[in-house]
C-alpha cells in the first residue's frame, strides 16, 4: 500500500516536471528538521562522489541491518577535502542519531560497515563534514521487514562476563590494491546495546539503558576511528573496515557504555594477512 | 499451496471482530466458522496451517496448533496469529468435546503462535510456557503489534491481548500435566530457534508437538542460534514419539525423520557460512550466496533465507 502510494507521488512528480527524489518521500520527512539541527543552515551537497551510503533495500532484520559508509580516499593527511566525520542518521528511529564517526588522518579508511537497527521503514543519511568544513550528503531508504523482526530478546545478564569481550577479525582486502599497506579488519564487541524501552516483566520496571557510547580504534598511536554511538547500533557492536597500516603490529581497541563500564583489548595482528 | 479464499473469510473475520468487540462471545460464537482440525491420534487433535506469511491474505493462519483432550481437561497448544484464529481453533474444540480448557501452552514467543490467546482467557485456564517466554513477549510483543496492524490490517489484529504464561517451565526440568488419565510431558530448550522454545509430548499416543523447533517444507527460520539449534538437535531426536506435529508443514510426521531437512539446511548453512568467514565475504555477499543448494527445497526461502543468513553470520563471526 506505501510503495504504490510513494509510485503515485514519484510520478506526479514527474508528470508536472520536478526531478524525482533521490530519497522516499515518506508520510513526513524528518530529514530537514535533523539535517538544521546538527548544521543549522548550511549548504549540503549530495553527488555521490564524498560520501556514498549503501544499505540493503529491505531489512532482512530489522535488529541487524547492515549499512555502507564509501568514503572518498584523502590525497594525504592535511588535504582540505579529506572526510573528518560521518555522521549517520536514522530518520524515523525514535533516536534518530546513529553514530558519528571521527576519521583518523592516517586512516586511510575508504570503507566503513557497521550495523544498525531500523524501527521502521526510513531513510538512512550518511553526513560527511571535511576537514575544510564542507558537508556532503547520501541518502537511502530501508524498508523494515515484516512481523518476525523484532528487538533481540536474549536473556544476558546485566553481570554476564562475556559483556564487553572484544574481538578482531583480520580479512584479506576487498578491494584490489597495489597499496600493500592496504588492510581490512572488523572490531567486534559483545553487548547488549540495551535500548533502555524493554519492560522486565517480572518486576514491570523498565530496563534501564544500557548501549555502548564510546569506541576508539588506534593503530599504535595513530587514530584510525572513533564512534560516539547511540541505541540505533544492533547488539553486539560491529565495525568492518579497511585502512592503511603504518606498521605497528598492535590495535588498540577501547570502548566505553553509559553505565560507565569500560572494555579494552590490545590485538596483536598477523603480519601475513 | 493451500490459501483460503478471501472474500468469505474476510466477510467472517470482520463480522466476527466488530460483533466480538461490541458484545463478547456469545453473539460472535455463533458466527464462528470452527478451525479445519484433524485427529491425528486418538484424543490429539491438530490443525495443519497453509505455508505462508503473515498478511491480510492469510488472515493470521499461517502456524500449526491443535490440543489434547483428556478424561477431565483440554490442553490447548498454540492459539494463531489472530484472536479470530483463537476463536475458531476454540469453536473447533467445542465441537468436539465439552471438557473444559484448563490449560493454554505457548510453544515460543512469535505472533503466530500467541496472537489467539485472548480467545482463550478465562478463570479456570492457565497459561503455559517457557520459563523466557514472558520477557521475551514484554520485549517483542508491542514490536509484533505494531509492525503487524500494517502487514495483515486493523481487523485482524484488533483485539490481540499480549498474555504472558503464569505456569513456567524452566530449562532441564521437564513439567508434566495431568488431563485425567492422560499426562503430557512439557519440556523447556536451551536457545535453539527461539530463546523459549517449548515441546509438548503426548505420553499416550506418543505424538510430540514440537512448534517452531520443527519445519516442514516451510524454510527454517533462526530467531535464536544456529548452533544451539544443532546441538541440541540429537536430544530433540531422542523423545521417543511416532509422529510430531511440527510449527510449520504437514502435521504428524514420522519421528524422527520429521528432522533430516531441517537438520541438512542447518548444516549446510552454516558451513556455508564459515567458508564464507573465512574468505572474509561480508554480510551481504553472504545473504546472497549462503545455502543457495538448499532454494528449492524449501517454500518461502527467498522471505526467510537471507534473514537467516544475517542472523547466523551474527553468530559465526564470534566462534
Amino acid at each position: 500500500m506505501r510503495a504504490s502510494w510513494i509510485l503515485a507521488l514519484l510520478a506526479l512528480g514527474s508528470a508536472v516536471g520536478l526531478a524525482v527524489p533521490a530519497h522516499h518521500a515518506l508520510a513526513t520527512d524528518l530529514w530537514p528538521g535533523l539535517a538544521d539541527a546538527l548544521y543549522p543552515h548550511r549548504a549540503m551537497t549530495q553527488d555521490g562522489t564524498m560520501i556514498k551510503l549503501g544499505t540493503p533495500l529491505s531489512a532482512e532484520d530489522a535488529a541487524l541491518v547492515p549499512i555502507t559508509l564509501h568514503i572518498a580516499p584523502a590525497k594525504s593527511p592535511t588535504d582540505p577535502d579529506r572526510i573528518t566525520k560521518v555522521t549517520v542518521v536514522i530518520d524515523n528511529n525514535p533516536s534518530p542519531m546513529a553514530a558519528v564517526i571521527e576519521l583518523g588522518p592516517k586512516a586511510g579508511i575508504t570503507t566503513l560497515e557497521t550495523r544498525v537497527r531500523v524501527n521502521q521503514a526510513t531513510n538512512i543519511h550518511a553526513l560527511a563534514e571535511t576537514a575544510s568544513g564542507k558537508l556532503y550528503v547520501s541518502v537511502s531508504y530501508v524498508n523494515a521487514a515484516g512481523g518476525c523482526s523484532a528487538p533481540s530478546a536474549t536473556n544476558l545478564d546485566p553481570n554476564d562476563p562475556q559483556i564487553g569481550q572484544i574481538k578482531v577479525r583480520q580479512l584479506p582486502p576487498q578491494y584490489a590494491s597495489d597499496d600493500p599497506r592496504r588492510k581490512e579488519a572488523v572490531v567486534m564487541i559483545k553487548h547488549p546495546n540495551n535500548s533502555g524501552m524493554q519492560m522486565d516483566p517480572t518486576t514491570h520496571l523498565y530496563i534501564p539503558a544500557r548501549y555502548v557510547d564510546s569506541l576508539k580504534v588506534m593503530q599504535g598511536s595513530d587514530l584510525l576511528f572513533a564512534v560516539t554511538g547511540g541505541i540505533s547500533i544492533s547488539e553486539d557492536p560491529n565495525f568492518r573496515f579497511d585502512y592503511l597500516s603504518n606498521g605497528t603490529s598492535v590495535l588498540h581497541v577501547a570502548a566505553g557504555d553509559i553505565t560507565g563500564k569500560k572494555f579494552a583489548k590490545d590485538w596483536t595482528l598477523n603480519p601475513a594477512i | 499451496m493451500k490459501t483460503i479464499a478471501r472474500s468469505p473469510l474476510f466477510a467472517v473475520a470482520g463480522l466476527c471482530v466488530a460483533v466480538w468487540l461490541g458484545d463478547f462471545t456469545d453473539v460472535a460464537a455463533q458466527e464462528i466458522a470452527p478451525l479445519e482440525v484433524h485427529e491425528i491420534a486418538p484424543g490429539v487433535y491438530a490443525h495443519e496451517a497453509p505455508i505462508t506469511a503473515m498478511n491480510a491474505a492469510s488472515g493470521g493462519d499461517i502456524s500449526n496448533n491443535g490440543f489434547i483432550v483428556g478424561d477431565e481437561a483440554v490442553a490447548v497448544i498454540d492459539t494463531g496469529g489472530a484472536p479470530i484464529i483463537g476463536e475458531r481453533l476454540k469453536k473447533a474444540i467445542e465441537k468436539i468435546t465439552d471438557k473444559p480448557i484448563r490449560y493454554v501452552i505457548n510453544t515460543a514467543e512469535h505472533p503466530d503462535y500467541i496472537f489467539g490467546n485472548a480467545a482463550f482467557v478465562g478463570p479456570d485456564v492457565t497459561f503455559v510456557g517457557h520459563r523466557n517466554l514472558p520477557r521475551s513477549m514484554a520485549v517483542r510483543g508491542p514490536h509484533y503489534v505494531e509492525t503487524l496492524r500494517r502487514d495483515m490490517g486493523e481487523a485482524l489484529i484488533q483485539g490481540v491481548k499480549l498474555v504472558p504464561p503464569t505456569l513456567l517451565v524452566n530449562i532441564g526440568k521437564e513439567r508434566k500435566l495431568d488431563l485425567g488419565h492422560r499426562v503430557i510431558d512439557l519440556r523447556a530448550w536451551s536457545m535453539m530457534s527461539t530463546d523459549c522454545n517449548l515441546t509438548i509430548f503426548d505420553e499416550q499416543t506418543r505424538t510430540l508437538f514440537a512448534g517452531d523447533l520443527v519445519y516442514l517444507r516451510h524454510i527454517p527460520v533462526i530467531d535464536g542460534s544456529i548452533l544451539g539449534w544443532l546441538e541440541a538437535l540429537p536430544q530433540l531426536a531422542a523423545i521417543p514419539a511416532q509422529r510430531a506435529v511440527p510449527g510449520h508443514g504437514p502435521a504428524g510426521a514420522g519421528w524422527p525423520q520429521a528432522l533430516a531437512a531441517e537438520k541438512a539446511y542447518l548444516t549446510k548453512l552454516a558451513a556455508d557460512l564459515r567458508g564464507l568467514l573465512k574468505q572474509g565475504a561480508d554480510i551481504n555477499e553472504a545473504a546472497q550466496m549462503a545455502a543457495r543448494s538448499e532454494a528449492a527445497k524449501w517454500e518461502l526461502f527467498g522471505i526467510y533465507n537471507p534473514r537467516n543468513v544475517t542472523a547466523a553470520y551474527a553468530e559465526l563471526e564470534w566462534k
